[in-house]
């Protein structure tokens, strides 16, 4: 791996959907429609997760080594659909929070303030 | 409905590259299922599912696209290696899809090479679909190997293409057993009769007459009924044979046509067959109807040479066995009447040559000039795919640093190539196409055969084969070169942007070059044709065509069954057409001038020694005051005059160039001669007047038709100069020929000027197909020029930097790129120079009156040729001295 590759500042700035993604998985282990669900739950009024872009995500963070598989929990459903369960690793930890630190300190810049208290 | 949406889901999950699939497609579907489980417990279920669908469809058709994307790019630009041969298909779609990605970026390198190799192509293919129509595929008849030609000739210019008297022919037909059969025509190509409709009003249809073995000869049968007999060859019979096209227009494709009586002219006769429809005569495809010609023994004089004859060879028997047959029976009849002093020779030609003959220059003419052309395109595609290769050189050697085999490197080269190739093609046939139609519309009868011409797939995959092939190789080898190239090197050199093309850029000056010198060379060949029909334009046809409005009038000859008929009929209408306001002149004659050989009689006179000589004498019937319409001067003595009547002596006007064949230094006036088995005397001499459609002059004889309308019944043509406009001439000559015989058809009026101009049309033709092929060739060779010198100026971007940051002048610079521009020019000119003088010969072998080495043509299209590359040199050289040297050397 090259070097500086686990480097949170790297990844940043996340786009909206993977952050949620990665901020979900930071919380715990979920599958595919899990991530969904939560997403909705979690995030309202936000850009929502679809199908085509949620595994390319996925995809995509497998390969940057964001998120791993884990074994399925105890209480998964017990059909014949394949449902794999994601986590973060701590370096997909690592960007959620620096992500989550850029985006607070965004918010509080007087500047950010200023617009949002300002009338319209 | 739920099947629907989960099939269109499935379909599109399994569409997507096959590592992602493996990986993803199974958990997809699960997730996709759940959802939709989730949804429909929802309140309401069937609005919801759909709408989640629909979202589902076109996120995951989103994400197709781009995973495929991403996926290919990861593939095959990184983990592509010359051993990878999984997919060849997959990688060649790849590439063309990579291809037109990269083209769409550079759209001018794309536009450049499709235009080019469309012209190429399209000229190409319509040249040589005209060439493949007219010249080289046979003629519509059985056999038709076996078909000659039988032209009368004299002993002394076997060339000579005389008509055949109706006794000789017949002796050939009867004695010469190396022919199986005889086709004997009369040779009065725009012979013609009218022909009385069931509507009862008349109308011109072209009538030929036959001898009894004409059909046999050319391997045709009737449809209905039977052809003519030997039988028949006698006068006043009757009968006649019709087109299947006059079958239908004038029987309605009656099958009881046989034996009904058709009117021609006056008289009736009796069908006796219908030929099928498939049957197209020689002399045109409008003959409506075959007579027999009457071909009777002593009906005929061996000196009246009328008749045109094709004849079958026997199988096996060659024209060489012929003309050795030929040749003693042609002695024997000079023997027996060699009193009157005839020649006697026979010259075969196979017929197909002797039908394309007169087309054939011309045509070769373009097909060289078309191959020229293609050469240029070829060149040019070949210079922009090394100039493209060049500059992706860079490219290259990232992608074989990467790990790219050379057969993937070579294969994206390849589909680019023929990517480019495929659409210049598929634009070329459009052109291709075009250009038949053009052709056809530009040439409907100079162009011998020309209806026969049609659009040719299989010379349009000739071309294309041949500018792929130029687009691959020249595409790939340098695809091949630069992967063999240590990519450290070239990298390292492409940075610097200056050794990396050395060696293209010499082959790229040398194509350069080439274009410039096969460029030069189409525009001499045009200059040359140029120059030939601009002389030919100032040719004095020794009259004056000007206001001369011309017209048949043909005499039906139940009703004007005697000469005097005829001469009181033309006499009557001359006076009233001379009393028209506005005219100034009327004349009539049998055979217009420039409309070729006509009644090509015998002349025979006695020379100074008083010994019998005989030449030959185009023998013309002319009435009213022919001479004085079409401004001939008269040279010596008198025109013809009341006197000369049909009881008088017999009066002629012969052409200078006749009278000083026959009676060089004697004085003409007075003297005697025979023609048409009449004796006369020489009353006047005339210029000579341009006999047939190249201005050429042949010896002249004109008879009075006052005198010598007893003859036969003579289809005179009129010749009316007047003031007023063509058709206001037309008009009120139509309406005094109503009041002197309202049953005559004014013929074929066309102004004296047109009937010239036809005879132009086909060197007219072939001239503006030439000056298109030169502006091409120019266009090309210009482009070319600006390609390697822009590719120049990018190539020494930083010398040339490096030089202004020294301190050169912006006028130094543009010299640098300049003098590079003009010795590549310079050295294609002068190859073109040498090439250009080589074939000023064989055009002045092909076309009449080019002088192959005219030093105005060839400096004119050098001048053309250079102030093209100056100014597509001009350009680039501009850009050079824009090179910002800060810019240059920071690029480093």
């Amino acid at each position: 791996m090259p070097p500086g590759s686990s480097d949170p500042g790297r990844f940043l700035p996340l786009t909206p959907l993977d952050f949620q993604v990665l901020t979900l998985l930071a919380s715990r282990e979920l599958h595919g429609y899990g991530i969904v669900q939560s997403a909705g739950e979690a995030f309202p009024g936000q850009p929502s997760l679809d199908l085509g872009s949620l595994y390319r995500i996925i995809s995509r963070m497998l390969a940057e080594r964001l998120i791993h598989e884990v074994k399925a929990p105890g209480d998964a459903p017990a059909d014949k659909r394949v449902r794999r369960y994601y986590a973060v690793t701590n370096l997909g930890r690592a960007v959620a929070r620096a992500e989550a630190a850029r985006l607070r300190a965004l918010l509080a810049s007087p500047a950010t303030l200023i617009l949002l208290e300002s009338p319209r | 409905m739920k099947a629907l949406g989960s099939r269109v889901v499935a379909a599109l999950v399994s569409a997507f590259p096959s590592p992602f699939r493996e990986r993803f497609g199974a958990e997809m579907l699960a997730t996709y299922l759940d959802q939709r489980d989730s949804i429909a417990a929802g309140g309401n279920p069937h609005l919801d599912l759909w709408r989640h669908d629909a979202r589902t469809v076109v996120s995951l058709f989103r994400a197709l696209h781009a995973e495929r994307r991403a996926t290919s790019i990861r593939i095959h630009a990184i983990n592509s290696r010359s051993t990878h041969r999984a997919d060849p298909m997959s990688d060649f779609l790849f590439d063309l899809r990579l291809t037109f990605r990269s083209l769409r970026t550079r759209p001018g390198f794309a536009a450049l090479a499709i235009l080019t190799l469309a012209l190429g192509i399209g000229a190409n293919t319509a040249v040589f679909s005209v060439l493949n129509s007219v010249i080289l595929s046979p003629l519509p008849y059985a056999e038709p190997g076996q078909l000659v030609r039988l032209y009368s000739a004299e002993l002394r210019t076997l060339a000579d293409k005389n008509y055949h008297s109706a006794p000789d022919i017949v002796d050939i037909r009867d004695q010469v057993s190396a022919f199986a059969s005889v086709a004997i025509m009369g040779n009065y190509r725009e012979q013609g009769a009218d022909i009385t409709t069931s509507d009862g009003h008349p109308e011109r249809v072209r009538v030929l007459p036959v001898g009894a073995d004409y059909f046999r000869t050319f391997g045709a049968t009737p449809l209905l009924g039977a052809t003519f007999t030997r039988d028949d060859e006698r006068p006043g019979v009757r009968k006649v044979v019709i087109s299947h096209a006059l079958w239908q227009s004038f029987a309605a494709g009656n099958r009881n046509v046989i034996g009904r009586t058709v009117t021609f002219n006056g008289d009736s006769y009796e069908v006796v067959g219908v030929m099928r429809p498939t049957f197209s005569d020689l002399n045109g495809s409008d003959v409506a109807a075959w007579i027999p010609l009457n071909l009777a023994p002593g009906e005929n004089s061996r000196g009246n040479h009328y008749l045109s004859a094709v004849a079958r060879l026997r199988d096996g028997v060659t024209m060489a066995q012929a003309r050795t047959q030929l040749e003693p029976l042609m002695r024997r009849i000079d023997e027996q009447f060699s009193e009157q002093g005839y020649y006697r020779a026979v010259n075969v030609v196979a017929l197909h040559d002797d039908v394309v003959g007169s087309s054939s220059s011309a045509v070769y003419i373009l097909m060289g000039a078309a191959g020229l052309v293609l050469l240029i395109a070829c060149l040019n595609v070949a210079n922009l795919f090394l100039a493209r290769s060049v500059a992706q050189t860079r490219e290259t050697a990232i992608r074989s640093a990467l790990g790219a085999g050379r057969s993937r490197l070579i294969g994206a080269r390849l589909s680019e190539s023929l990517l480019i190739a495929l659409i210049g093609g598929l634009v070329g046939s459009v052109t291709a196409y075009g250009g038949v139609k053009a052709l056809l519309a530009l040439s409907p009868e100079s162009l011998a055969r020309a209806e026969q011409l049609h659009f040719d797939p299989v010379l349009l995959g000739f071309a294309l084969g041949i500018t792929v092939l130029t687009g691959v190789l020249f595409g790939a080898a340098p695809a091949v070169r630069a992967s063999r190239a240590d990519p450290q090197d070239a990298l390292h050199d492409a940075s610097r942007g200056n050794t990396s093309g050395r060696g293209s850029r010499h082959v790229r000056s040398l194509l350069v070059a080439s274009q410039v010198s096969v460029a030069l060379v189409l525009l001499v060949g045009a200059g040359l044709l140029i120059q030939a029909f601009a002389a030919q334009l100032r040719r004095d046809p020794g009259f004056d065509p000007s206001n001369v409005m011309t017209f048949e009038v043909n005499l039906p000859n139940a009703r004007y069954d005697s000469a005097s008929r005829r001469v009181l009929l033309h006499e009557a209408l001359q006076a009233k057409l001379r009393a028209l306001p506005g005219v100034t002149n009327v004349g009539a004659t049998s055979w217009l001038p420039t409309n070729g050989m006509y009644h090509s009689w015998g002349f025979s006179y006695l020379d100074a020694q008083g010994a019998r000589q005989r030449t030959q004498g185009q023998v013309r019937v002319v009435d009213g005051d022919y001479l004085a319409t079409l401004g001939i001067p008269l040279i010596a003595g008198r025109t013809f005059g009341s006197g000369d009547q049909l009881a008088a002596p017999g009066a002629a006007l012969i052409s200078q160039s006749l009278s000083r064949a026959a009676f060089a230094e004697r004085d003409p006036l007075g003297q005697q001669f025979r023609t048409g088995g009449r004796d006369f005397t020489v009353v006047g001499v005339i210029a000579d007047v341009a006999s047939d459609a190249s201005w050429a002059t042949a010896p002249l004889v004109l008879l009075s038709h006052d005198q010598f309308a007893d003859d036969r019944n003579w289809v005179l043509t009129y010749v009316v100069k007047s003031t007023l406009a063509d058709d206001q001439v037309v008009q009120r000559a139509r309406a005094t020929l109503a009041e002197v015989d309202p049953a005559l058809v004014l013929f074929r009026p066309q102004a004296m000027e047109a009937v010239m101009a036809r005879h132009l049309a086909r060197d007219r033709f072939v001239l503006v197909l030439m000056l298109i092929f030169g502006a091409v060739a120019l266009s090309l060779a210009a482009v070319g020029v600006y390609g390697v010198l822009s590719y120049l100026v990018t190539q020494r971007h930083h010398e040339i930097g490096v030089r202004m940051a020294l301190g050169a002048q912006p006028g130094q610079v543009r010299a640098i790129v300049m003098r590079q521009g003009l010795v590549v020019a310079g050295v294609g000119v002068v190859i073109g120079v040498a090439g250009a003088a080589a074939l000023g010969g064989v055009l002045q072998s092909l076309a009449q009156g080019v002088q192959a080495r005219d030093p105005l043509v060839f400096a004119g299209a050098t001048l053309v040729l250079g102030v093209a590359v100056v100014l597509a040199g001009y350009l680039p050289t501009r850009r050079a001295t824009r090179v910002s040297p800060l810019e240059a050397l920071r690029n480093d």
